[in-house]
C-alpha cells in the first residue's frame, strides 16, 4: 500500500531525526573537556590515597574562572582552567621552589628562585605506584602463590593509572601530564601568577587562543605539526638541515598550515618564546640604539644588555627586533612607527596572522605568492623563532602606550622623525672603516652581500708569532679551503670536524690578533654574526644532546665536568672555524653579488646612485633602497673603495707569487654568478636579471667571438650585474688605475674559457662570423636591393629619399617583397651619425653608428612599433621590458630588457641591427634576417630607441645635476670633515671637564679652575660650531639651487621641447658657476620660446578667422595651452636663474 | 427547564463534563479527523492547513513524480527561518563585533554550532533544491497552460533564494565572507553605470559604499533578515496558492475517467462546460447550469488529511535528517576579515562561481548581460514553448528539443561551476585539483 510506505518512511525518518538530535545533545551534555575533568578527578582521588586529604568536592563540572570587569562590562570568562585545571596546584609541578635551612627562598644571581625536583608531584607518584604494581618480583611471588585475582587486579590498577597519563579525544592522543601541569614561574616571583593572577588576567591575554572554546581545536587548535593534517603536500624546497636530536623544539612546530578540518577554526595558541610577543603588548619597550649615529642623537650604545626583568623575559623579542634590522627586513617592509620599506607587504598588523603562515612566509616566500622577490635567507630555527616573536608582536597600537601617545608617535614618524638607523653618520666617522663595516654587518647589507675583509682574533697558528711567509700562509689557507669549501653544509662541517679535530686545533687558534672587528661586533651585537650562517649554527649544536646525555649519565662530578668541557670545546672549535671561514670567504650571506671589488671597478658616482636607486643601473635589481642618510652611503662607498683595493691587492699578490691561474680566477670572480661549473647557475644567479650566461653553451660563445667576450669582461655589460672587471673609474680619492683584472689576465681567462669548448681549435675570430662584419654599407645596399625607401623628416631642401614607402607588410614573411630601385645607394653618413667609440681598446670597434635624428619620423616609429608588437613583443614584452609571454619558459637566457638605459646606451644601432638580422646564437633570439627587410630593421631600431628618449633626457638631467651640484656638495662635505675633527676633539674635552666637575670630591679651587677652563672651551666650541654651521648652510644653499634646476629641467622635460633647447638647458646647468654664460644661453632659449609663442599667436589669429566649429575651438584651446606653456617655461627659467643668482651671491658673501 | 434556542439548559454537572471538549472545540473548529467530514473540515477550517485543497489527486502523492522537491525546498525555508531567528538573538551586525560574536557564540552556547551549521547547510541545500525543483517542473512540462505564471513566480523565487544566500554570506565577517562578497559585488559592478556617477551605482547601491565595510554589513543584514525573507515568504504563499488555483499539481489526464468539465465561458445567460476542471471542490463552480459530475465522487482523489500532510511531513523529516547529517560538518569561520590581505583566488559562493568563471572571460557579458539573459530567458520559457503536449509526463517524447536545450543549459552551468570551484587557482589561472596548488592562505 502506498499509504503504508509513507508510514514506514515517517517512522524511519522520525527515528533518524531523534538520533541525530540525540547525537548533538550528547555532545552538549558530555563535552570534550569532560574527558580531562574525569582524568583530573581520578588523579585527585589517587592523590588522596597518599596524602590522606579528601579529594576536592567537584560535584558537577570543574571550576571555571569568571572575571568580572571593573567597568561592569560583560564578564570575561576564561575557560582554559576547565582543561588546565592544575595550573596553580603545586602537586602538579615536577619542580618546586627551594628553601634554605632558615626557610628562606633560595635565589640565583639574577634573583630568580631556584627550583628543585618535587617528590610530591602526582605524576612522579603515579610512576612510583605503577612501578610498584608491576614489580616483577612481587608478581612472580604472587604467581607462585597462584593468587590470580590479585595479579589481575594489580595489572588492571596499573593500566588504569597508566591510562590517566593520556587522554584520547576523537583520534588524537593528548599527553595529560602536559595538560595538567602547574604553570612555571614567570620572572622572579615565587608563586606562579604572582604578578599576573590568573583570575584577573586569564590565559588568552598571553597565550592567545579562543578562551571560550571548550574543545581542543576550538580553544586553541593545533600547536604541533604532528597533531594535524597538513594542507599542502606538494614538493617543498629544503630549507634547513634536520637533526631531530639537537634541533631546538621550535623546529618541529608551526611548519605547516593545517588542512581544512582545522584551519582557521581557532586562534592558534602561542607557545615557547612566541608568548613574548604578548608581553610587549602591555610592557613598554626601549628603542634599540645602533652604532653609527650622528652626534646630535643619543650616544652610541651596544645591543641589548639591559637586565630588567621584563627585558630579560622578552629577550627573544629583542633579538627579533635586532634581526629585523640586521636581516634588512626593514628595508622592504613597513611597520608603522618603525620601518618605512615599501617593497614587501606591510607588517604593521602582522601579529594577527597565523604563526605557521609567518614561518612559511619567511622560510619559503614563494609558497604563498609565487612572484615574490623575497629571497630565502635560510635562517636557523633560533633566528626564526626570535623573528617570529617580534613579528607576532606587531599588532598596531598596544596597551603599553596610550592611544594618543601612539598616534603622536605615528604622526611624528610619518612626518619624518628619524629612526636610529636613518640618522646621519657624524663627519668624523665617514672615513672610519670600523664603523662602516659594523654598519655593513649589523644594518642589513650583510643579509644579502658577502664581503671579504673582516678580521677576527682567530687565525692560523703560524700567524701568532711572527709574520709568516706568503707561501706558508697560502698553504694554510689552501688547507682550510679544501677542508671547508664555501658552500659546505652543516652536517658536512660536523663530519669534517669529527675527522680532523686535532688537525684543526693544531692549525687554527684563538687570540692571534687583538681587538679585531668581529669580536667587537660580537660583543656589541651578540648572535649577530652567527645569524648569517645557519650551517655553523647547525654544527655548533650538533653535539649538545650527545654530551648532555654523557653528563647526565656521569657518576662522578669529574666525569660530568669533563663531558661539559668537551661540549664547550666543540662549540669553541666551531666558533673558530666560523671566524676563519668569514676571513676566507667574507662576511654575510651570498644572495646578492659579492661587493668585494666593487670599490675598484665601480665609480663612486655609480655606487651612490646604486644605493639611491638600485634598479637604475642594474635592471630588476631586488636590492631595496635603504633608508640611510647620504652620509652613511658616503661611508659605505668609502668602505667599499678601501676594501675593494685591499681585496684586489690580496688576490694580485697570489697571482704574483703563483702565476695567473684562469681557472682559479674564474672560481674567484665569476663562479658566484656563472656557477662553479660554468652553467650560469651560481649561488647568486637566482635573483639576477638577466640570467648569467651559460658558459657551456658552445654555440653562444663561438658566435660571440673571443673579441666580444674580452670586451664584455673588460667593460662589463652595462645595465646588468656583470661588472667591468678591467675598468678603473677616476673619481676615487686615491686613484691608482690598477683594475681587478688586467688586460693580459682577461686574455688568458678568455683563452681558457674557449679552450674548453668543443672544437676549440677551429674557433675563429670576429672576421669569420658574418654577424660581426655586417656594416652600415651593407645595410644601405640591402635597402637599395629590396627597394625600401627610408623616409626622413621633410627638409627645407628637397631630398632624394623622400618618396612614399612601399613595404607595408608587417608580418614576418619568408621573402620580403623585392622591387629594386634604380636609384643609387645612399652614402653611409647620410643615414648614420658616425661617432668615434668612447671606449678605447684593441677589441672595441672604432666607430659607433647611430641613425640620424631626421629619420625618426612618426611614421617610421609607428611602423617599427607595429612590427615590434606583432613579432617581438611575445618575448620582449609589450613594453619592451623583457617580460613577454614566452620569457617565462626561457631558462638559458632571458629576452633583453630593451628599455634598460644603461645597456642600450652601450650598444650602437649597428649592433642592434646585427643582432636582429643574425640573431644571437645560443639564445632564443633567432635570426630575423630572412623574415625582415633591412628597412623594417631600421624602423624597429628607431622604435626601440624612441622608447628611451624621455628616460634618456631624464638621465641626462640627473647626470648634469649630479656633476655640478653633487660634486660641489661632496667638496663642501670634505672641507667640513677636515674642520670637524677640531670640533670633535673640543667636544670631547668639554665633556670630560663636565664629567670632572660632577665629581663630588672636588675642592673649590679646582672647581673654579675647571669652570674657567670650561668657559674657555665653550667659547671656542661655539666658534667652531658656527664654522660648522657655515658649511651646513652652504650645503643647504647648493641643495636649494639644485632643486630649482631640477624643477626647471622637469618642466622642460614634460613640455617635450626640441632637442636644441634641451641641450641648452643641460648646458645652463653645467655652467651654473658662470652666470654670464648661462644668462647668454638663457637668452637664446627665451628667444626660441618667444619665437615659438609669436608663431603660435599668429596661428591663433589665423585660426580665429576660421568658421566657428567645435573643431576650431579645440584647436584654439590647444594653441592657448601651448602659448601658456612656453610663457610659463620662460618665466620659470628666468625667475629660477634669478633665484640661483641670489643664492650663489649669498654663498659668496658667506665665504 | 430553561432553554435557549430550543436547547435545554445543561446542568452544572453536564457543563463541567462537557467543558474540556468545549474548550478543545473552541480552539479547533472540527473534531478529530476520523471521518470524511472532519477530514475536510480540518483543512477547511484550520488556518495553518487551509492553503491545501481538501482533497488531492493520488498522482500528486506519487513520490516518484514530484520527488518531493518543492516540499523539501519549503522545508528548508522553514528550517532557515527557524535557525535564522535563533542566530539573530545573538548576532550584532557591527564590523568589529560580528566575527567575535559568531566565534564566541558558536563555541560557548549549547547547540550553537548545530544551529549555525544547520543554517549554513540549509542555505546551500536550498539553492541546490531550488534548481532541482525547477528542473523537475521543466522535465514534467508543468509550466504549461494555466501554470505559466506560477513558473515566473518560481523563477523570481529562485533569484530571491540566490540573493538571500548571498546576503547571508557576508554576515560572519571572516575572510571567506569578505572576499566572496567583494567578488560578488564586483560582478554587480560590471552592469553599466548611470551616466554622471563616479562609482558604479549598482555596486554602491548594494554596498551602501564603495567598498565592503560597515555600511555594506548593515545593508546586507537588513536585506537578509527582514526585507528578502518577507518578500520570499509572501511569494512562496502566492506560489502555493496558485498551485491550488491552477488545479493542483500537473498529472496526465485520467485514462479511465476523464476529468470533469469546468466553466469555460462565463455570461449571465449560459454556461458551458468543457473538460479541464482539475479540482472538484470550490464555490467558484457552484454556478447555474448542468454539471456532468453530479452524484459522482471525484475519481482518484483522496483526502489531504492524512495523505498529503503525511507526505509533506515525510519530506520535512527527510530534509531535517539531511540538514542535521550535514551539520556534522562544521561551517567554516575563517580568519577575521582583513581588507589588506586579499585571498588569491578570491572566490564567490559556489552558486556564483559559474558567473565568476564567465566574468573571467568578459566582465560585462559574463557578469551582467548573459546572467540577466539567463534569468529572463528562464522566465520566458512558458511563453516560448508552444508545444501543448507533455504536461504531467516526465520527459515527454514530443519535447525532446526543449529537454535537450534545457539539459544542455543546466550542464553548461554545472560545468562552469565545477571549473570555477575546483579548477581555478591563484589569479584565476587553471589548476588541476590534484596538483595541490590551491590557494594556500
Amino acid at each position: 500500500m502506498r499509504g503504508d510506505r509513507y508510514q514506514i518512511a515517517l517512522i524511519v525518518l522520525g527515528i533518524a531525526v531523534t538520533g541525530l538530535l540525540g547525537y548533538f545533545l550528547f555532545h552538549e551534555i558530555y563535552p570534550e573537556y569532560r574527558i580531562y575533568q574525569e582524568d583530573y578527578i581520578a588523579l585527585e582521588e589517587f592523590r588522596s590515597t597518599y596524602t590522606h586529604e579528601p579529594p576536592p568536592a567537584f560535584a558537577i563540572g570543574v571550576k571555571q574562572i569568571v572575571f568580572e570587569r571593573e567597568d561592569k562590562g560583560p564578564a570575561a570568562i576564561d575557560r582554559c582552567t576547565s582543561c588546565h585545571v592544575a595550573l596553580q596546584l603545586t602537586h602538579f609541578s615536577p619542580t618546586k621552589i627551594a628553601y634554605d635551612a632558615d626557610g628562606k627562598i633560595v635565589r640565583n644571581a639574577e634573583g630568580t628562585p631556584v627550583q628543585v625536583p618535587n617528590e610530591n608531584n602526582v605524576w612522579f607518584k603515579i610512576d612510583q605506584k605503577i612501578a610498584a604494581l608491576t614489580d616483577s618480583k612481587v608478581n612472580e611471588q604472587l604467581i607462585q602463590q597462584g593468587d590470580w585475582t590479585q595479579i589481575n587486579s594489580r595489572k588492571a590498577e596499573a593500566d588504569r593509572l597508566g591510562s590517566l597519563k593520556v587522554a584520547v579525544v576523537d583520534d588524537q592522543v593528548y599527553d595529560v601530564t602536559k595538560v595538567l601541569a602547574m604553570h612555571p614561574l614567570i620572572g622572579k616571583e615565587t608563586r606562579p601568577f604572582e604578578f599576573h593572577p590568573i583570575d584577573e588576567y586569564g590565559c588568552t591575554v598571553c597565550h592567545s587562543g579562543n578562551g571560550r572554546g571548550l574543545t581542543t581545536d576550538k580553544a586553541h587548535g593545533p600547536v604541533f605539526d604532528g597533531q594535524y593534517g597538513i594542507d599542502f603536500e606538494g614538493p617543498t624546497p629544503e630549507f634547513t638541515e634536520i637533526d631531530p636530536q639537537n634541533d631546538p623544539r621550535f623546529s618541529i612546530i608551526f611548519n605547516h598550515k593545517p588542512d581544512d578540518s582545522l584551519v582557521f577554526q581557532t586562534t592558534p595558541i602561542l607557545v615557547g618564546s612566541l608568548i613574548q610577543s604578548s608581553c610587549v603588548q602591555c610592557h613598554k619597550q626601549k628603542d634599540v640604539n645602533l652604532p653609527g649615529m650622528s652626534s646630535n642623537t643619543p650616544e652610541i650604545t651596544s645591543g641589548p644588555t639591559k637586565t630588567s626583568d621584563v627585558y630579560r623575559l622578552t629577550k627573544n623579542f629583542h633579538r627579533g627586533q635586532q634581526l629585523f634590522i640586521s636581516q634588512a627586513c626593514y628595508a622592504c617592509h613597513k611597520i608603522a612607527g618603525t620601518a618605512r620599506g615599501g617593497v614587501g607587504p606591510e607588517l604593521t598588523h602582522e601579529g594577527s596572522t597565523y604563526p605557521w603562515f609567518l614561518k612559511e612566509s619567511i622560510v619559503w616566500p614563494q609558497a604563498d605568492l609565487p612572484t615574490s622577490t623575497m629571497p630565502n635567507y635560510t635562517l636557523d630555527h633560533v633566528e626564526l623563532e626570535d623573528l617570529m616573536t617580534y613579528l607576532l608582536a606587531q599588532k598596531g597600537p598596544t596597551k603599553a602606550t596610550s592611544a594618543i601617545e601612539y598616534k603622536v608617535a605615528i604622526q611624528e614618524w610619518e612626518a619624518g622623525k628619524k629612526q636610529p638607523w636613518e640618522k646621519a653618520v657624524p663627519p668624523s666617522q665617514v672615513h672610519n672603516l670600523r664603523d662602516s663595516m659594523t654598519i655593513f654587518a649589523t644594518q642589513g647589507c650583510s643579509a644579502c652581500h658577502r664581503l671579504e675583509g673582516f678580521e677576527s682574533n682567530v687565525g692560523y697558528r703560524i700567524e701568532q708569532n711572527n709574520k709568516p711567509s706568503f707561501d706558508a700562509l697560502y698553504q694554510e689557507r689552501e688547507w682550510f679551503k679544501k677542508l671547508f669549501p664555501e658552500e659546505i653544509r652543516g652536517s658536512k662541517i660536523v663530519k669534517v670536524i669529527d675527522k680532523h679535530k686535532d688537525e684543526i686545533d693544531q692549525h687554527i687558534v684563538n687570540d692571534v690578533r687583538k681587538d679585531s672587528l668581529l669580536e667587537e661586533i660580537d660583543a656589541k651585537f651578540p648572535d649577530n654574526i652567527e645569524s648569517f650562517y645557519s650551517n655553523f649554527r647547525f654544527a655548533a649544536r650538533s653535539k649538545n644532546a650527545y654530551y648532555n646525555e654523557m653528563a647526565n649519565k656521569a657518576t662522578t662530578p669529574e666525569e660530568k665536568q669533563k663531558a661539559l668541557n668537551e661540549l664547550k670545546e666543540w662549540q669553541d672549535r666551531v666558533h673558530r672555524i666560523l671566524y676563519v671561514y668569514i676571513q676566507e670567504y667574507g662576511f654575510g650571506r651570498l644572495i646578492g653579488p659579492r661587493p668585494n671589488w666593487s670599490g675598484v671597478y665601480r665609480s663612486d658616482e655609480w655606487l651612490m646612485e646604486h644605493f639611491h636607486n638600485p634598479g637604475g643601473h642594474v635592471a630588476r635589481s631586488i636590492m631595496p633602497v635603504f633608508p640611510f642618510d647620504d652620509s652613511k652611503f658616503y661611508a659605505l662607498t668609502y668602505m667599499l673603495d678601501v676594501l675593494g683595493k685591499r681585496n684586489r691587492n690580496a688576490v694580485q699578490e697570489i697571482w704574483q707569487h703563483k702565476g695567473f691561474n684562469p681557472e682559479q680566477a674564474f672560481q674567484l670572480y665569476c663562479s658566484q654568478c656563472h656557477g662553479t661549473y660554468l652553467q650560469g647557475n651560481g649561488p647568486v644567479a637566482t635573483w639576477i636579471y638577466p640570467i648569467p650566461k651559460n658558459l657551456r653553451n658552445a654555440e653562444f660563445l663561438r658566435n660571440l667571438t673571443k673579441e666580444n667576450a674580452r670586451q664584455s669582461i673588460m667593460h662589463g655589460v652595462k645595465g646588468t650585474p656583470m661588472p667591468p672587471w678591467g675598468e678603473t673609474p677616476h673619481d676615487k680619492e686615491n686613484y691608482d688605475g690598477i683594475p681587478v683584472l688586467s688586460h693580459d689576465q682577461i686574455n688568458k681567462l678568455v683563452d681558457w674559457l674557449y679552450r674548453a669548448l668543443p672544437g676549440a681549435t677551429v674557433i675563429k675570430g670576429i672576421q669569420d662570423v658574418p654577424k660581426w662584419h655586417y656594416m652600415p654599407e651593407d645595410i644601405l645596399e640591402e635597402i637599395h636591393h629590396e627597394g625600401g625607401i627610408l623616409k626622413s623628416k621633410p627638409k627645407p631642401t628637397s631630398s632624394k629619399l623622400s618618396l612614399a614607402t612601399q613595404n607595408n607588410h608587417l608580418y614576418a614573411s619568408a621573402k620580403p617583397l623585392v622591387t629594386p630601385t634604380t636609384e643609387s645607394i645612399t652614402p653611409v653618413n647620410e643615414v648614420f651619425d658616425v661617432l668615434p667609440n668612447p671606449i678605447k681598446g684593441p677589441d672595441e670597434p672604432k666607430q659607433m653608428y647611430f641613425i640620424k635624428q631626421e629619420y625618426y619620423t612618426p611614421e617610421n616609429i609607428q611602423k617599427g612599433k607595429t612590427f615590434f608588437a606583432i613579432n617581438c613583443a611575445v618575448c620582449h614584452g609589450a613594453d619592451a621590458d623583457g617580460s613577454g609571454a614566452r620569457a617565462g619558459i626561457m631558462f638559458d637566457a632571458k629576452p633583453r630588457m630593451l628599455i634598460n638605459l644603461d645597456w642600450i646606451n652601450t650598444r650602437d644601432d649597428l649592433r642592434l641591427l646585427r643582432s636582429i638580422k643574425y640573431g644571437v646564437k645560443g639564445t632564443a633570439m633567432t635570426p630575423w634576417g630572412d623574415f625582415t627587410s633591412s628597412l623594417q630593421r631600421l624602423q624597429l631600431v628607431m622604435y626601440i630607441r624612441s622608447l628611451t628618449f624621455e628616460k634618456e633626457r631624464r638621465e641626462a638631467l640627473a647626470e648634469a645635476l649630479y656633476q655640478t651640484f653633487e660634486s660641489a656638495k661632496i667638496k663642501i662635505e670634505h672641507e667640513r670633515i677636515a674642520e670637524y675633527e677640531k670640533l670633535a676633539t673640543k667636544q670631547k674635552e668639554s665633556d670630560e671637564i663636565l664629567n670632572q666637575r660632577q665629581n663630588p670630591t672636588l675642592n673649590d679651587l679646582d672647581a673654579i679652575a675647571l669652570f674657567k677652563k670650561q668657559l674657555e672651551i665653550n667659547a671656542e666650541l661655539k666658534k667652531l660650531q658656527a664654522r660648522d654651521q657655515i658649511f651646513i648652510d652652504r650645503k643647504l644653499s647648493v641643495e636649494k639651487q639644485q632643486l630649482i634646476f631640477l624643477s626647471i629641467g622637469n618642466s622642460f622635460l614634460s613640455a617635450n621641447v626640441d632637442d636644441s633647447t634641451w641641450k641648452s638647458i643641460i648646458k645652463i646647468i653645467k655652467n651654473y658657476n658662470d652666470p654670464k654664460e648661462s644668462n647668454l644661453i638663457a637668452q637664446e632659449i627665451t628667444q626660441t620660446l618667444d619665437a615659438a609663442t609669436k608663431k603660435m599667436e599668429e596661428e591663433r589669429v589665423a585660426t580665429q578667422g576660421k568658421l566657428a566649429s567645435p573643431n576650431r575651438d579645440a584647436e584654439l584651446h590647444d594653441i592657448d595651452l601651448q602659448i601658456a606653456t612656453s610663457k610659463r617655461l620662460k618665466n620659470q627659467l628666468l625667475s629660477g636663474l634669478k633665484e640661483v643668482d641670489v643664492l650663489s651671491n649669498e654663498a659668496k658673501e658667506n665665504k | 427547564m430553561a432553554s435557549f434556542q430550543g436547547k435545554p439548559r445543561e446542568s452544572w454537572g453536564e457543563y463541567l463534563v462537557n467543558l474540556p471538549s468545549m474548550f478543545v472545540r473552541s480552539i479547533f473548529r472540527h473534531n478529530y479527523p476520523n471521518n470524511d467530514v472532519d477530514r475536510s473540515e480540518i483543512v477547511f477550517k484550520n488556518f495553518f492547513l487551509h492553503f491545501h485543497p481538501v482533497k488531492c489527486h493520488k498522482h500528486s502523492l506519487d513520490p516518484f513524480y514530484t520527488l518531493g522537491l518543492g516540499a523539501i525546498t519549503t522545508s528548508l525555508f522553514l528550517l532557515l527561518t527557524f535557525t535564522g531567528v535563533i542566530l539573530m538573538f545573538y548576532y550584532i551586525p557591527a564590523e568589529d563585533r560580528a566575527y567575535e560574536i559568531m566565534k564566541d557564540w558558536q563555541d560557548t552556547t549549547p547547540f550553537a554550532m548545530m544551529f549555525r551549521n544547520m543554517h549554513r547547510w540549509s542555505a546551500h541545500m536550498m539553492v541546490l533544491f531550488v534548481f532541482l525543483h525547477m528542473s523537475r517542473v521543466f522535465y514534467t512540462g508543468s509550466y504549461k497552460g494555466t501554470r505559466r505564471f506560477n513558473w515566473v513566480i518560481g523563477c523570481t523565487l529562485m533569484v530571491l533564494t540566490l540573493i538571500l544566500s548571498f546576503t547571508g554570506y557576508l554576515l560572519p565577517w571572516d575572510q571567506l565572507a569578505f572576499w566572496a562578497i567583494t567578488v560578488g559585488t564586483n560582478i554587480a559592478g560590471y552592469a553599466p553605470n548611470l551616466p554622471g556617477f563616479e562609482y558604479n551605482v549598482n555596486r554602491v547601491m548594494l554596498l551602501a559604499s564603495t567598498n565592503v565595510g560597515q555600511d555594506a554589513l548593515i545593508r546586507f543584514y537588513v536585506l537578509h533578515v527582514a526585507f528578502l525573507p518577507l518578500i520570499t515568504g509572501t511569494l512562496i504563499g502566492v506560489h502555493f496558492w496558485r498551485i491550488r488555483k491552477d488545479g493542483g499539481l500537473t498529472r496526465p489526464p485520467d485514462q479511465i475517467r476523464p476529468d470533469p468539465l469546468r466553466v469555460v465561458q462565463r455570461s449571465d445567460t449560459k454556461e458551458s462546460f468543457a473538460p479541464g476542471v482539475k479540482r472538484t471542490y470550490g464555490l467558484m463552480e457552484l454556478v447555474r447550469g448542468t454539471c456532468p459530475t453530479v452524484d459522482k465522487g471525484p475519481y482518484n482523489f483522496v483526502f489531504t488529511w492524512p495523505n498529503l500532510l503525511r507526505a509533506e511531513l515525510v519530506a520535512f523529516l527527510l530534509t531535517t535528517v539531511l540538514v542535521l547529517g550535514l551539520s556534522l560538518i562544521d561551517a567554516p569561520l575563517e580568519e577575521p576579515a582583513n581588507p589588506s590581505k586579499p585571498t588569491n583566488p578570491s572566490k564567490a559562493p559556489w552558486y556564483f562561481l559559474g558567473l565568476q568563471e564567465m566574468v573571467a572571460y568578459n566582465a560585462f557579458w559574463g557578469g551582467v548581460a548573459i546572467p540577466a539573459g539567463m534569468v529572463l530567458g528562464l522566465m520566458a520559457i512558458p511563453y516560448l514553448d508552444r508545444n501543448p503536449h507533455g504536461e504531467g509526463y516526465w520527459f515527454h517524447r514530443s519535447r525532446y528539443i526543449a529537454i535537450f536545450l534545457y539539459t544542455l543549459f543546466m550542464t553548461w552551468q554545472a560545468v562552469l561551476i565545477i571549473i570555477g570551484t575546483y579548477f581555478r587557482g591563484a589569479n584565476w589561472g587553471w589548476v588541476w585539483p590534484w596538483t595541490e596548488n590551491f590557494a594556500r592562505h
